[in-house]
């Protein structure tokens, strides 16, 4: 046998080999539970607030209503709430191009406003009514602040506070009316006068801009979208009309009456938004119900290894008439990485799923009383395993809206106290350490 | 030569890393956990145990299967996938494994004396158990999945030295360490949360290094031309399990028994080979290590076959190999006793050879056979490969 005849069989031998162990593999299963070596135990335990929490606080007054994504307009909602959006424009187009008289296309500077038409975005799920309901523009006579603005006051900045001539924006010149009706569809249009645009365009007469509000009494509406579009006409060719965009520039919400301070509930969300924030000191061992006690030895120590699930529950309350969400809220959780900070203590990422934890509206009105669960097993994880000779991990943990500010809901829980205060539900495994047969 | 030498010892040790580990048996749950048998493609495919082989041989479970490979070195490996299916009383499935055999090399000292190193399995401790159960948890029943995971093995590492005294008698010795690991997993999930977040799987588990020294000797005596007859002894110190410093939990000691084996070849006539083998140990000892019951005592292996040659193919000669193999097992499944039985058949493929002296083979055995212990009872198909190549 030659040596190239050799190779060519060792190297289609070891190709063989090499195939026969690249066979895939399956691991030998069987279902015979008698065969692992130790029988953990899985169980839950609810620590009463006492045991688990040092101190809890609701902190308001995080963002403002010009913060919102949009606006929200009430008349009378649940009886009690008055909500206008005040929309200023800004970014008039100055010089648009079009054909002169010699037919040459070019840019016109000398601009007119001949009117324009608003059309209004509407939220379906979060606006309460279920018809027709109509939609009132007005046009603001007086200057306000975007960030400060109220329902009493038109500013509230540099120390000054300069209230409306009336309250809730006025006074006001009427624009138009539009009708938002669910069952047509999302939008309602509304025609601008030349006049009122011109107004607009001018930047030494536009103090004022758009009031929104709804005629109706017992709805409210959320309002997710403006848009402007203006005709505009250049001296250049005055028989040709375009439309322009207009941006919004500023846009805010006042209402009336402001929530009622929070008192023993908890609270989160509403715009300026509220935050709960509690600290927690966990105890070295729990107590298992007395089923499992009887199984194991009790108490049982608390360690990471064990803990498979660590949830607050807290229970909810119907909250304040005109502020009871009416889409679902969605709470987020972060740790507060700087307690001595607050309110204005840095947060940590979401402990909460990227959508935060959905809370039903119908938990914050009728009788509340639902539980309402927010995660914090890696926080409390991140706690057990703190290395006491290291940096201490942070105690606290903040509840707030998933995007703050959200809207002018917020959700309301039982605070401490009284029966639904807030508990922490631990799911615990506790079994042998692995052993050899 | 010198080349294609280096070439298969690096190609050993590259499959034979490959393959370390496997799953072929849910007799893996037993104690230590099923008992690798030491033997190369050659022996398995005429249902030797290994002792007594008329050729050189090189099993790290036979001291003196070394004698007479004293021409150049060699290096061999063996690979053993196999198959089947099994049925434990309460499921059924598949057993599908890729089991490295072993490794190793001999050099020779001289014209009388090779010395040999080996790595072997040991004990396949790949399994894993999967149990359906319920949690209470607060009044709800929570559907949970228990699965526990055994991956790894023992493993053995050899020196041997194998010397002919005469043409007529030779004797051999084994000096080794047990190697090897196994890591223990205990992983419960939870299929349904009701909470805000999914429930955390819990987990549980520990890592073993094992260890302990082990020794063989044995002797080959060769009555007339054509005929052997050998036996030999294997020593085991204490096989320790050391936990890792990972884990928190408990060493191990286990105390394997001494085993005996005997067996002989006759070469009846050119080309036919008959042989027989037969060992035993007395596993009782280590019940009291055990912390799980287990009903262990003195195990019996023995089985034979027949070699003979049909001619020449490829340039060499072409041998076709059947056999038989009973084989008691010390660990069964859930404690009760268990056996394992095979038919077997194999060839061997000459790839190179000088002067009649082979150099490079290709032996490739197939077994069909089944285990049974309790309510335990497995089919099983296996393919041994042996390649072995020498050189200097």
């Amino acid at each position: 046998m030659s040596g190239s005849q050799f190779t060519e069989r060792l190297a289609l031998t070891l190709l063989l080999v090499a195939g026969l162990g690249a066979c895939t593999e399956t691991v030998p299963t069987a279902s015979n539970g008698d065969l692992i070596p130790i029988d953990p135990l899985t169980f839950e335990v609810l620590l009463p607030w006492a045991e688990f929490g040092t101190s809890i606080q609701v902190i308001g007054g995080f963002g403002a209503p010009s913060e919102l994504s949009g606006g929200v307009l009430a008349e009378s909602f649940q009886g009690v709430l008055d909500v206008r959006t005040l929309i200023n424009f800004g970014f008039f187009p100055t010089l648009i191009v079009v054909e002169d008289s010699l037919g040459i296309t070019r840019p016109g500077e000398e601009l007119t406003f001949p009117g324009g038409e608003l059309t209004l975005f509407f939220d379906t799920i979060e606006s309460t009514n279920t018809g027709p309901v109509t939609v009132v523009a007005e046009a603001i006579t007086g200057a306000w602040d975007p960030r400060t603005a109220t329902w009493v006051l038109a500013s509230d900045s540099l120390g000054q506070s300069v209230p409306w001539p009336i309250p809730g924006g006025g006074p006001t010149r009427p624009i138009g009316t539009g009708v938002f009706d669910k069952s047509v569809g999302d939008t309602v249009k509304i025609t601008i006068d030349s006049l009122t645009v011109a107004s607009w365009a001018d930047s030494l007469t536009n103090v004022g801009g758009l009031l929104l509000r709804v005629q109706e009494s017992g709805e409210r509406l959320r309002l997710n979208q403006v848009l402007f579009l203006t005709n505009a006409r250049a001296t250049i060719n005055p028989d040709t009309m375009t439309q322009e965009v207009v941006l919004v520039r500023d846009i805010t919400s006042i209402f009336q009456p402001d929530p009622a301070a929070p008192g023993t509930d908890l609270r989160v969300g509403g715009a300026p938004s509220w935050r709960t924030v509690f600290s927690l000191d966990l105890p070295d061992v729990v107590m298992p119900p007395p089923e499992v006690c009887a199984i194991i030895q009790c108490p049982v120590e608390l360690t990471p290894e064990r803990l498979n699930q660590a949830e607050l529950v807290l229970t909810t309350r119907p909250s304040e008439a005109g502020f009871q969400p009416s889409d679902t809220l969605r709470l987020d959780t972060r740790a507060v990485l700087a307690h001595e900070q607050l309110p204005k203590s840095p947060l940590g990422p979401s402990l909460s799923f990227s959508l935060g934890v959905p809370m039903p509206p119908e938990f914050f009105s009728g009788g509340g009383g639902q539980a309402a669960v927010v995660p914090l097993t890696p926080f409390i994880i991140n706690l057990m395993e703190a290395d006491p000779e290291g940096e201490p991990p942070p105690t606290s943990v903040a509840l707030l809206a998933l995007f703050e500010p959200n809207g002018l809901s917020f959700a309301s829980f039982v605070g401490l106290g009284g029966v639904g205060e807030p508990v922490l539900r631990l799911v615990l495994t506790v079994s042998e350490a692995v052993k050899l047969p | 030569m010198r080349a294609s030498f280096r070439c298969g010892l690096a190609a050993c040790l590259a499959l034979g890393v490959h393959g370390a580990a496997s799953g072929q048996s849910l007799l893996s749950t037993g104690g230590l956990g099923l008992p690798s048998d030491g033997v190369d493609a050659w022996a398995r495919g005429m249902g030797s145990l290994g002792t007594g082989l008329i050729l050189p041989s090189l099993l790290p479970g036979e001291p003196t299967g070394a004698l007479d490979l004293v021409f150049v070195p060699s290096v061999t490996f063996t690979m053993e996938p196999s198959w089947g299916t099994f049925s434990d009383g309460g499921s059924e499935g598949e057993l599908r494994g890729n089991r490295f055999g072993m490794i190793g090399g001999a050099y020779p000292l001289g014209l009388r004396s090779t010395i040999s190193l080996s790595l072997s399995s040991v004990f396949d401790q790949r399994w894993q158990v999967q149990e359906e159960s319920t949690s209470n948890l607060g009044g709800r029943a929570v559907p949970t999945t228990d699965i526990f995971e055994s991956d790894g093995g023992v493993a053995a590492v050899r020196v041997g030295y194998a010397r002919r005294f005469s043409p007529s008698l030779g004797i051999g010795a084994t000096v080794g360490l047990y190697t090897g690991s196994v890591t223990r997993t205990l992983e419960r999930t939870f299929e349904e949360a009701g909470g805000a977040t999914p429930i955390t799987p819990f987990r549980s588990s520990g890592k073993w290094r094992y260890g302990g020294p082990l020794a063989s000797v044995g002797a080959a005596w060769d009555p007339v031309a054509g005929v052997r007859i050998a036996a030999s002894i294997h020593w085991s110190g204490t096989l320790k399990a050391n936990a890792t410093d990972d884990f928190d939990v408990a060493d191990a000691d286990f105390d394997i028994p001494i085993e005996f084996k005997v067996g002989g070849s006759a070469l009846l006539r050119d080309g036919l080979v008959v042989s027989l083998g037969f060992s035993t140990a007395d596993w009782g000892g280590i019940a009291a290590d055990l912390q799980t019951p287990a009903s262990v005592g003195r195990v019996v292996s023995f089985g034979g076959g027949v070699e003979y040659r049909l001619g020449r193919f490829l340039g060499g000669p072409f041998p076709l190999r059947a056999g038989f193999r009973h084989r008691d097992l010390p660990f069964g499944f859930g404690g009760a006793e268990a056996t394992e039985n095979s038919l077997a058949t194999g060839v061997r493929l000459t790839l190179l050879e000088a002067q009649s002296i082979p150099l490079a083979t290709f032996d490739i055995g197939f077994e069909y056979g089944t285990r049974d212990s309790g309510l335990l009872t497995e089919d099983f198909r296996r393919l041994s490969v042996t390649v072995r190549v020498s050189g200097g």
